[in-house]
């Protein structure tokens, strides 16, 4: 019986996987032809005949760069995370980011899907069986990473030179934010806390890098996949905490109850109110546009509580 | 079966090793204490004074989330071990645990549904989700109680009633969930149960009302064993079986709702750990109580202390430790007593 089954498997896995090769190879001749073409984040190579018109975005920062790039008039669907620039909640959305609704993502006869690291392999397969081009694009979880994705994302439809501009302003705001002159202090991002679990930018995510390039010490950098204990915080005891609203809460009520639940309560930062809670959620977590603005804001609040 | 003038011997030995393993507990952790230091911090009592071995941050790790947590989850041992041997014998079921009556999928509704409606934040205060849970499990249970005609009808109908409740409950947990995707990591690290937020007054409210309401549970051995005979017999004896069913319910329902609106719904160790004694110590009451109540808290503290430290900064949920390691425990019991019955 094993014998028969290996060669088995192999013939089975070439003839699955033979189609994925066949196309990356074809339209890899077009792209030489073709100036909206870019190898997505997969390694599929995405090439356009012409500037897409119709744009279908299934992630909240893509749209957010198409805006950006000065293209959002041509993003016809999004998802309904996708809240910024406000003009963006007048496009009609498709459902949220793991299952949109691949029905009306065709209605809307898109020439170009573009999706973020969110984005479900079963939603891009759905999508191409359907006929449709999508991008998968997806840089790595750093602030290069974001750099890279903006210029993809310009080189696809057709406005790599607006996307040099956003780079060249995400670089600015980043040094200017170095320049602000401060000891690293240590500091603790808060991404969930008490009932729920305490999770934070731990160091193989990009609010780690925002973190870090702002000129602070994240104190779990060591830790993985946004999981952390509450007694590795009291023992860091980090100089500032960095404290967001939480879903469902303001800032204030989050920063209440913070400071308000044990062993939360006993830490420094809390006990001298060096807690920022300025730092908006949607500027600090999506790799786009702001992600400069992110870095200097951080930058800013640190700055003002070590003044 | 353990020979029977081995059961106190059997006893002191699993004592000595909740002794020993709740201390140990205490040295270990991702904060890296050394013993040495674990050992002067509880030396030096509750109140840190300043010093040269240890930092004001170790003895508050010690001292204000190590101990009430470790104490939190030998509590629930003892609440979820004691009422799951309660609850197999009331229906004189071995599949029954303390979630039959639908505590665990009540207060997963309600929290769920308190996440829905907007009145259960992110940053939610100390004692919102315990107080919806405590609601969720205490509703559930008084209308299956209601539904099914409670004590006066027979114990199957109760447990299918139970059991059709549940499915209702976490279906529509499910569709709340769904709802509200974006929360659902939330919601779903709450129903997997864990001590991670356990602190003392949550341990003194948890503690005091859950264990007063078992502790006649300890006195009523005797009715428990003639709970697992038919009515007919039960009555022959002179015990009113409708009264002591209704007392046994309320108690270990009391006593499971407080736990899990604290804890969150950790599974196993109510349904497994008076089996596995069961196996060893037989079925009298009197001994399964007294070995059911430390194997409980022995198992908690042990999977508790394995869910803080195998995964280093993360910790793990606690059910699935106790689901990973009682699962494998209780099936090599079960097949050496097939071997030694054979």
């Amino acid at each position: 019986m094993q014998r028969i089954r290996i060669p088995f498997l192999i013939i089975v896995i070439t003839i699955t996987l033979f189609p994925l090769f066949a196309t990356g190879q074809k339209e890899a001749v077009v792209s030489e032809q073709s100036p909206y073409s870019i190898t997505d984040s997969r390694g599929v190579v995405i090439t356009l005949k012409e500037a897409p018109q119709r744009i279908v975005s299934l992630s909240p920062n893509l749209t957010e760069i198409l805006f950006a790039l000065g293209i959002g008039d041509k993003v016809v669907g999004r998802t309904e995370y996708c809240d910024y620039p406000v003009e963006a909640s007048d496009i009609p959305t498709v459902g949220d980011l793991f299952s949109p609704s691949i029905e009306k993502i065709l209605s809307l006869e898109p020439d170009l899907v573009v999706i973020g690291n969110l984005g479900q392999a079963q939603t891009i397969d759905a999508l191409e069986r359907s006929g449709l081009t999508v991008a998968f694009i997806d840089e790595g979880e750093t602030l290069e990473g974001t750099s890279r994705l903006i210029t993809k994302v310009g080189t696809l439809t057709g406005v790599p030179e607006k996307a040099l501009e956003v780079n060249q302003a995400i670089d600015d705001s980043v040094k200017k934010a170095q320049s602000f002159s401060f000891d690293p202090p240590t500091v603790y991002y808060v991404a969930g806390f008490g009932e729920w679990g305490d999770f934070t930018a731990t160091g193989d995510t990009y609010l780690h890098d925002i973190i870090t390039t702002a000129g602070a010490i994240n104190i779990a950098s060591d830790a993985v996949n946004w999981g952390y204990q509450v007694e590795l915080i009291l023992a860091h005891d980090p100089d500032i905490i960095i404290l967001p609203a939480l879903w469902g809460s303001t800032s204030e009520e989050t920063k209440r109850i913070f400071t308000t639940t044990p062993p939360y309560n006993t830490l420094t930062a809390v006990k001298e109110d060096r807690i920022i809670t300025s730092v908006e959620n949607s500027i600090i977590e999506r790799q786009g546009p702001r992600s400069g603005q992110a870095v200097l804001l951080l930058a800013q609040a640190i700055a003002n509580i070590l003044r | 079966m353990l020979n029977r003038k081995l059961y106190p011997l059997f006893w002191v030995t699993l004592l000595a090793l909740l002794v020993v393993v709740t201390l140990a507990s205490l040295a270990v952790g991702p904060a890296g204490i050394t013993i040495k230091q674990t050992v002067a911090i509880i030396k030096d009592g509750p109140t840190y004074q300043m010093n040269a071995t240890f930092t004001n941050a170790q003895h508050r790790i010690i001292w204000s989330l190590r101990l009430p947590r470790i104490l939190t989850a030998l509590v629930a041992g003892i609440v979820l071990a004691v009422s799951g041997m309660v609850y197999q014998a009331l229906f004189r079921n071995p599949m029954a645990d303390p979630y039959v009556l639908g505590i665990s999928s009540g207060a997963a509704f309600a929290v769920a549904l308190g996440i829905y409606l907007g009145l259960v934040g992110g940053a939610t205060g100390v004692y919102q989700v315990p107080l919806a849970a405590f609601l969720g499990s205490a509703g559930a249970t008084w209308a299956i109680f209601i539904l099914s005609g409670g004590v006066r009808r027979s114990p199957t109908m109760l447990l299918l009633t139970g059991i059709a409740l549940n499915f209702l409950l976490s279906a529509l947990m499910s569709l709340f969930m769904y709802l509200n995707r974006s929360q659902l990591h939330s919601i779903m690290q709450w129903t997997l149960g864990s001590f991670s937020t356990a602190n003392w007054e949550k341990l003194l409210i948890m503690g005091s009302i859950s264990l007063l309401a078992l502790l006649p549970i300890g006195f009523l051995n005797r009715e428990l064993d003639i709970l697992l005979l038919d009515d007919a017999s039960a009555l022959s004896v002179g015990v009113s079986v409708r009264t002591i069913r209704l007392i046994l319910l309320g108690l270990s329902t009391l006593a499971t709702s407080v736990t899990v609106a604290f804890c969150g719904i950790i599974g196993f160790v109510g349904l497994m750990v008076p089996h596995i004694m069961r196996l060893i110590v037989g079925p009298k009451h009197k001994n399964l109580f007294l070995f059911s109540l430390l194997g409980g808290a022995l198992m908690m503290v042990t999977a508790d202390t394995l869910a803080r430290v195998l995964m280093g900064t993360t910790e793990l949920p606690v059910g699935i430790i106790t689901a990973i390691g009682g699962a494998p425990l209780f099936i090599i019991l079960l097949v050496r007593r097939k071997r030694e019955t054979m």
